[in-house]
């Protein structure tokens, strides 16, 4: 396996400790970010690591006495970290209003271990004149905030580096997912996923140097045979990576994904930063972009055709037979939209599996059953 | 044109029978105004009048003020739910939209009657659910599903749609609000008032808005006036009679029917209090109820507790997501209004500050105990519950109790793990001992 994957799975694996790791290695300051749409450009410019906020591979505890059940698995695991005091190797967290189940999140910080630093920040949901203007206050506000944090001004040109670096980012990841399109066992998926997640826990920079060592890495690769697997698109799967045994399973059952859309996937690097003219309104207009389709956010220009049109063109794009829809149990952005989603795949005869998947580990004999089934109505074996 | 309509001595006996306990008249005369609220919107086309639908925060005022009757989301659901008529809008939900049963359920029932609309299937449902489709929708978007459903709507069957983000998170101090509001109001004037304009086909009636924004202000002083008579032992009526008359604030908002009842239900209160009269013959257990008016299970609720003396007063439910007069200004209809809705979901409603207005509410209302629903299809209330029962505890040495239901759905209400649940609860508050 190539040194640079190894790596990439290794923090994956364990945020904690890499995040610890960086730290205590450059004594910089880490500050973890609500996942999903925040611009890490504005952190990363001070000189600050800003760390996605991850979910314990640990089982909740101590959470259960604070947050019921029936709130999703990153909002738990969230919860029960803060209340055992498993985060404290964050200096600061930034928040802002992804979605109702969220907010709580913020509020567990307040009240348990909090870091030195807490922040919540609006982000319009809309992309009107008014809503712009407000992202741009709030982007200003978090700046000012983390300049005072981190001890240092943000200099349009060092925030001009930092959305170079990212961008830079971006592109790698594209490639990747380029080669990925034409070689789909060039990766699995779970490895495909650990490459994304993983850059959310380290600094771009040495991200950029791991990514560009795997791309050569891959290249000299010997091509795997996939002709016979059906070629899935995932989609959905916000604020934290899918399980991977459940990835695991979906090539077992002989498929392969070629392309998605989680957030732990193509949704964290779509969409360049403008490099040129005012730094922080460029990060404002990637936010307002409505592509991938965002459903923690509102689209005056119709969402509830466009994300099922989006994963039709991914799927087209990509040459992929079918869809799996990944959905994290009790995520009230994904399931809302669900149903039109599968309404246009099936106007559309693109066959598609929705799968609700938890944090925690699971019997995965129901899943594996239904893919299998999903898997052999697709090749026509029965 | 609303109207209250008259409540028959045997309607009376029944809607009290049904709560066991003695439910202000004025209140079972609420069921007639919302009768005549949901008939204007049926009325409409035949009237050829143009149909809105509002979603959330701050109601159905400014497309009203335009002439168009409009349908409040956070009306629809309570109305199927409290006539018990929800089953066939979730069915179809459920079975043929095919949302997941946890899925907010104001958005399930609110997408079932377009799907109705939209499949020819509107028979499934009642002739009082069928509410015309909308020609304009908007929304004040307090969380995603707000404008998840606003969109939806609209897409649904191709109508524009207006989101204004009335969100106050991270909203602390008295600047933030107030910059907050003025962003709210730039996006009413902006986006609001000319997607009206071109859907109504006319200029603006800003002079009919301060008109209602005048009698919202005259129904909200008389709700305050109730509010502080309920701080009386025993309170002359329930924390359900208020929620079950919150629709006169955001529904059939700024309309001279809603200060008629207002000041009926005032005067009855009043004339409770002087005689010593309270809404449950023998109240001895004042409880501070957390979340929704639960419409799903407000009877069955109201049975297990009226019995033993308990009756549920006071919640910050009342105080979030209201109009608070002395905010309103009918010369300032815009900011006013998005003010006092910012300054009371921060301070009221999110659980990061809203501890703060539960304590108060506990000492002004002298509460015994806090029963708290946890809500499966709306999480709002629930991260923070356990925090502030913990606060109570602490503070007033009072006990609490946190139960899952849902506003909608009765699928998620254990009726017999509630009562259960309640009366170990009342004894805890026998056994604390403690009285204020």
């Amino acid at each position: 396996m190539s040194s640079a994957l190894q790596q990439m799975l290794a923090v994956s694996d364990n945020p904690y400790r890499a995040v610890a790791n960086w730290k205590e290695r450059t004594g910089r300051k880490v500050v973890g970010c609500l996942p999903m749409n925040l611009p890490e450009e504005l952190i990363h410019a001070a000189g600050v690591l800003p760390a996605v906020l991850w979910t314990s591979p640990d089982p909740v505890t101590e959470g259960h006495a604070h947050v019921p059940t029936y709130h999703c698995g990153f909002t738990r695991s969230f919860i029960d970290d803060m209340v055992r005091g498993q985060l404290r190797v964050l200096d600061g967290m930034v928040f802002y209003d992804t979605c109702l189940v969220s907010r709580g999140n913020h509020l567990a910080a307040m009240l348990y271990n909090p870091p030195p630093l807490l922040k919540a920040v609006h982000l319009p949901p809309g992309k009107t004149a008014a809503n712009r203007d407000m992202a741009l206050d709030s982007l200003g506000e978090l700046k000012s905030t983390i300049e005072e944090f981190a001890g240092r001004k943000i200099s349009p040109e060092a925030l001009r580096t930092s959305i170079n670096i990212y961008n830079e980012h971006r592109d790698l990841l594209c490639e990747l997912y380029e080669l990925r399109r034409k070689r789909p066992r060039v990766l699995r998926a779970a490895e495909t996923v650990a490459a994304v997640h993983s850059s959310m826990l380290m600094p771009k920079e040495e991200h950029n140097e791991l990514l560009r060592q795997l791309l050569v890495d891959l290249d000299r690769k010997p091509a795997a045979n996939s002709h016979q697997a059906i070629r899935l698109v995932l989609s959905g799967h916000f604020c934290y990576p899918p399980r991977s045994d459940v990835l695991d399973l979906i090539e077992l059952a002989g498929g392969v994904v070629v392309d998605d859309d989680l957030y732990c996937g193509a949704r964290y690097f779509a969409n360049r930063v403008a490099e040129v003219g005012d730094p922080l309104a460029a990060l404002v207009d990637r936010y307002m972009q409505s592509t991938p389709p965002d459903p923690t956010k509102f689209d005056h220009e119709g969402k509830l055709t466009d994300w099922g049109d989006f994963i039709i063109a991914t799927a087209r794009r990509s040459d992929a037979q079918a869809v799996i829809s990944l959905m994290v149990k009790f995520c009230p952005p994904h399931q809302e939209w669900h149903p039109w989603i599968k309404r246009t795949l099936t106007k559309a005869a693109i066959p598609e599996l929705m799968l609700q998947v938890e944090r925690e580990s699971v019997n995965l004999a129901p899943i594996r059953t239904r893919l299998e089934a999903f898997i052999e109505n697709l090749r026509g074996d029965n | 044109m609303l109207s209250l309509g008259t409540v028959t001595p045997e309607e009376l006996a029944k809607a009290r029978q049904r709560v066991q306990a003695n439910t202000p008249a004025a209140v079972v005369r609420m069921g007639k105004l919302v009768d005549s609220y949901w008939a204007e919107l049926r009325r409409a086309p035949a009237e050829g009048k143009k149909v809105a639908w509002h979603v959330a925060g701050p109601g159905t005022i400014f497309t009203v003020a335009a002439g168009m009757p409009t349908l409040l989301h956070a009306a629809y659901a309570p109305y199927c739910t409290a006539r018990r008529w929800e089953e066939a809008p979730l069915q179809l939900a459920n079975e043929d939209i095919g949302f997941l049963p946890d899925t907010c359920s104001y958005i399930r029932v609110q997408m079932a009657l377009l799907e109705a609309w939209e499949t020819g299937q509107i028979e499934r449902l009642r002739s009082e659910l069928r509410i015309p489709k909308p020609e304009l929708v908007t929304c004040g978007r307090h969380c995603t599903e707000h404008s998840t459903l606003a969109e939806m709507a609209a897409r649904r069957v191709g109508c524009p749609v207006v989101v204004l983000d009335f969100s106050s998170q991270g909203c602390v101090t008295e600047a933030d609000f107030r910059q907050r509001a003025r962003y709210c109001e730039r996006q009413m004037r902006e986006e609001l008032v000319p997607a009206i304009e071109r859907v109504s086909g006319r200029p603006y009636d800003y002079a009919k808005l301060s008109e209602m924004v005048s009698y919202l202000k005259q129904t909200a002083l008389l709700r305050d006036e109730v509010l502080e008579l309920m701080k009386n032992r025993p309170s002359p009526c329930g924390m359900f009679d208020l929620g079950i008359s919150v629709g006169a604030l955001i529904a059939e908002m700024g309309r001279p029917e809603t200060v008629e009842y207002y000041r009926e239900f005032y005067e009855e209160c009043r004339d409770r209090v002087a005689k010593g009269i309270g809404v449950i013959p023998k109240e001895k257990y004042r409880i501070y109820w957390d979340g929704y008016s639960t419409w799903s299970v407000l009877g069955t609720v109201m049975r297990a507790l009226s019995p033993r003396g308990g009756i549920p007063i006071m919640g910050r439910y009342l105080w979030g997501f209201y109009p608070h007069p002395e905010e309103l200004d009918p010369d300032d209809p815009f900011y006013s209004i998005a003010y006092s809705m910012i300054r009371h979901t921060a301070t009221k409603i999110f659980p990061q500050t809203a501890k703060d207005t539960v304590m108060e509410l506990i000492n002004d209302y002298q509460i015994n105990g806090l029963i708290m629903l946890s809500f499966l299809t709306c999480r709002m209330w629930n991260v923070g519950q356990p925090e502030i029962a913990e606060m109570a505890e602490r503070r007033f040495g009072i006990p609490s109790l946190i139960v899952p239901a849902d506003v909608v759905d009765r699928t998620h209400f254990n009726e017999a793990q509630f009562n259960m649940r309640v009366e170990a609860f009342l004894e805890m508050i026998d056994a604390r001992g403690k009285t204020f």
